[in-house]
């Protein structure tokens, strides 16, 4: 099979096609963004927003696994790695650990109170070990690429980190001197994992 | 660094899909390595090395000094 033939088979099993790495980068701006809304109106009524942000996150997570699904069934597609599988049976796991969190979160704040002993406790502590258990699956992901893979996310970590620093670190500065309100730590995940994927596409377009 | 996976590949008619399967690395890999992006570690040049059955320094140059 030629090289044009094969590209032209490829279109024409897959005519709707988001890129891999756009997929990827709407669907974690769309959890963070869900993420980051949830908390804000976790204590109101306003179930409009976080319900189309939800709907947004799981629709970006269909596009994600379609786009891989397809490319993963392709006539001419290429066998992922042993390396590259293990990362992409991670990524569903993490992205289930991570609406799990903000309806664990949701569940602790509106219908926990309401209880009393161990089961409250149980409820208002899940949150967060969801939480660790998608930081578990994010570290697995990196220590088992392979080297090339494993720096890219490791440069990647280490910028987003940074900039989530410095913008909270900022924002901490002006609220302080302004009078504004602080900058809450439950909105550090989300904002890491905005920053995170836009400095893994910067990276991707450098070492690829 | 410089090196002459490419060629070599070619001259073996394998796909980089093929060389990173029998390196057990990704595909991105490869190309980065192909493409003067990425130096491999001393490990991965030591498998690229036996994998096409030369001496490293027949695969990897190093950049001539400017």
């Amino acid at each position: 099979m030629t090289s044009d033939s094969a590209t032209a088979d490829a279109k024409r099993l897959h005519p709707i096609r988001a890129s891999g790495t756009l997929a990827l980068i709407l669907l974690f701006t769309f959890i963070g963004a869900f993420i980051a809304f949830a908390f804000a109106l976790a204590e109101g009524e306003d179930w409009t927003l976080i319900s189309v942000l939800g709907a947004g996150a799981a629709l970006m997570f269909l596009l994600w696994l379609r786009e891989n699904h397809m490319a993963m069934s392709a006539a001419n597609a290429v066998r992922p790695s042993r390396t590259e599988m293990r990362a992409l049976r991670m990524m569903p796991v993490q992205v289930v650990l991570v609406l799990l969190y903000v309806v664990a979160v949701q569940v602790s704040v509106n219908y926990a109170p309401g209880l009393s002993g161990f089961v409250k406790g149980a409820l208002q502590s899940l949150p967060i070990g969801l939480l660790a258990g998608w930081l578990v699956a994010f570290v697995y992901i990196i220590i088992e690429s392979d080297e090339m893979v494993r720096r890219m996310q490791t440069i990647a970590t280490a910028m987003g980190a940074g900039a989530t620093l410095v913008a909270a670190t900022g924002w901490g500065l002006v609220a302080m001197h302004a009078g504004l309100p602080d900058f809450a730590s439950v909105f550090l995940f989300p904002a890491f994992a905005v920053f995170y994927t836009l400095a893994s596409v910067w990276v991707t377009r450098r070492f690829a | 660094m410089n090196n002459h996976l490419k060629t070599l590949r070619a001259e073996r008619g394998w796909s980089q899909a093929h060389l990173a399967d029998l390196l057990d690395v990704s595909r991105q890999t490869i190309i980065s390595i192909e493409n003067g992006k990425y130096d491999p570690s001393l490990p991965l040049a030591f498998r690229i090395a036996r994998v096409f059955e030369k001496p490293i320094e027949a695969i990897f140059d190093e950049e001539d000094a400017a």
